[in-house]
This record gives structure tokens, sequence and C-alpha cells, in this order.
């Protein structure tokens, strides 16, 4: 998975401190809402896990990384089964983790 | 130049809308704020500075629908939105202008700025069109199934009443229901000037004018900061 970053580019039109600034909310929103997930996870909260990734996913369309909000859409249909498995888990832990570390890597 | 405030709880969205701002000639952001709340106490007191709000729907305390129910004279609006399916009632409201979605494209952008531009043009439109005298110096107003004449001269002052105005004489106040843009396209302009978002004043009943408030007869009219100096020029000053 390789961030596109195109629109983050397009919008700060070169002006370094705005896409620093982008990024850095970005990440900052994604690592602060995530947490809610796990929470929600141990109490088995379908609809708060699905408002979560929700979340995320409008996060991410604001800085229209499609291909992450397409991975969000993925989670959002294993959620509606209302009985995640471990592969399940697994998945969703390691594509927000992902999305995470690719951030972290072009925005360190 | 379009004076605009955002109202967004999400600061990346200020972000990006502010960062099309400062690209677009014609526009300006005079504050951005995370909830209508915050929003609410600026917005009444720089309402006549202020040309439209950038509206998000999905607000914390509640809907960009539910923050223009509670504003008696909504400015004009662009909807910013993450999903479409609220366009439909957009179309509900008179004020919304344009609908932009998140993610904003910046060509979109610049179009709703040109659509926003047109739609200030026409609401300033009457005023400009006031210019040219009107023809007879007096004005029918529809009161109770009645047309009453009032001379103009007899106007001391308009005031905005949500769907109504009240047109005040030295001897009654009557309830018309209009709004101000049609009665201001129905005065002289020489004679009467809106002083304010909810006044228009007949400039020939002014006692005095004292910081940014005109006396008429025993009432005190606010003037807008915006309007003021516009107003002064009116004045026949020593």
């Amino acid at each position: 998975m390789t961030i596109d970053l195109t629109y983050i580019q397009e919008v700060a039109a070169g002006d370094q401190n705005l896409y620093n600034e982008l990024m850095e909310l970005m990440i900052q929103e994604m690592e602060t809402t995530w947490p809610d997930f796990v929470k929600y996870r141990d109490t088995t909260d379908y609809v708060s896990m699905d408002r979560v990734v929700h979340t995320l996913k409008n996060k991410l369309s604001m800085l229209k990384l499609d291909d992450e909000i397409e991975e969000m859409e993925n989670i959002r249909l294993r959620l509606k089964k209302q009985n995640l498995c471990e592969d399940d888990e697994k998945y969703i832990e390691s594509t927000v983790n992902q999305i995470l570390t690719e951030l972290r890597k072009v925005f360190p | 130049m379009m004076k605009s405030i955002i109202i967004d709880d999400e600061k990346m969205s200020r972000e990006i809308i502010k960062s099309m701002v400062a690209k677009h000639p014609d526009v300006e952001v005079l504050a951005d704020f995370d909830s209508p709340v915050s929003a609410f106490g600026y917005l009444t007191q720089n309402s006549e500075d202020i040309d439209f709000l950038f509206l998000d729907i999905h607000l914390p305390e509640f809907t960009g629908f539910d923050f223009l129910k509670t504003l008696t004279t909504p400015p004009p609006v662009i909807l910013v939105s993450n999903d479409s399916d609220k366009a439909l009632e957009a179309f509900e409201y008179d004020n919304i202008v344009d609908y932009l979605l998140k993610p904003i494209d910046f060509t979109r952008f610049a179009k709703s700025m040109t659509k926003m531009n047109k739609t200030l043009k026409q609401q300033n439109a009457p005023a400009a069109e006031a210019n040219k005298k009107p023809e007879s110096d007096k004005l029918f107003i529809n009161v109770n199934k009645r047309l009453i004449k009032i001379d103009f001269d007899d106007i001391n002052y308009i005031e905005a009443s949500g769907d109504y105005v009240r047109i005040y004489t030295d001897e009654k106040k009557y309830l018309v229901h209009s709004t101000m843009k049609n009665v201001e396209s129905k005065l002289p302009s020489n004679q009467f000037f809106k002083v304010h978002r909810s006044y228009i004043i007949n400039l020939n009943k002014i006692i005095d004018i004292e910081d940014n408030t005109a006396l008429i007869k025993q009432s005190v009219i606010p003037i807008s900061q915006a309007k003021k100096s516009e107003l002064m020029e009116k004045l026949n000053r020593l």
C-alpha cells in the first residue's frame, strides 16, 4: 500500500507548512480515533465500531485517499456480519496500522 | 471581495477550505469555527460584514440545517459535506447556494464562488435599482386585505421581523408580509438607506447619530460598521 498524496499536494500547492499541517492532522486524527475501535471491539459493540470506521473513512476522504477509503469500506463490510472472526480482526488491525505506517513514512 | 466564515468541526476540512480561499482572488475568510454554538455570537454581532457561510452539515451539536433554522435572517450558504445524500434537503432552503462535496476539488470550488458572486450581486441589485428615483412618492401596503397608502415622508424607519417588515410612521406601525430587499427596491435611495441588515431609515428623520446608532423619533437604530461610512457620505454634513 502506497499513499497517494496527489490531492494533498494539489491543495498545499507548494506551501510546505500547509502540507505538513494537513499530514500531521491526518495522522493525529487516525491515532486518536483508532483506540476507540479497539475499545468497542473488546465489548463487541458493532454499531460503535462501524461508527469509528465511518469516521476514519470520512477523515481519509477529506484528503482523497481513495485506496484507503476502499479499505475502510471493506472493513465495514466485515463489521456488517456482526461476528468478527480472528482473521477479520487481524485484517482490520493490520489495515489501519498499515495506513498509519505509510502516512508516517511520508511524514515521519 | 466576498467575506465568509467557516463552520466545520473538522480542523482538516477548515484548513482545506481556507487554503482554497487563499488561492481565490474574490473571497476571504473572516473567521472559522468548529461548532455552530461558537459561531452564533460572532454571526449575530457581525452579520452585516459577512456575505456568506461555508457550513458543514454534520456538526457536533446539531446539523447544519438545524443551525440555519435558528437564524432569523440566514446569509447565503455553501454547504460542505462528505455525503451527497443530503443534497436534496438542501434544495428546501432558499439561502443554500451550493453544495460542495469533500474532498473539495479546486475547480469545483471556483465554480461555487462564481455562483455565490452572482447570487450576492443579485441580492444587491434591488439597492442599485433603487438609485433610479421611483416615480411615485408613496407606497401602498397590504394590511389585512386592505391597501393602505403611506407617503414616503411619513415613514420613519422600517424594521425586519422574520418573514415580515414593520413600517414605523409617527402615528402608526404596520406589519407587512414582505422582505427588506423588496421594500428597499420600492423606496427612493436619496431618502432611504439600509443602515443595518434589519433596518432601513428615512434619512430626513434622523435626529442624531452617535457611534453606531441613529436616533429617529425616540427609537435608537443600530448602524452596522460596514454601512456607516456610506451613510456618512449620504448626509449633508458641515
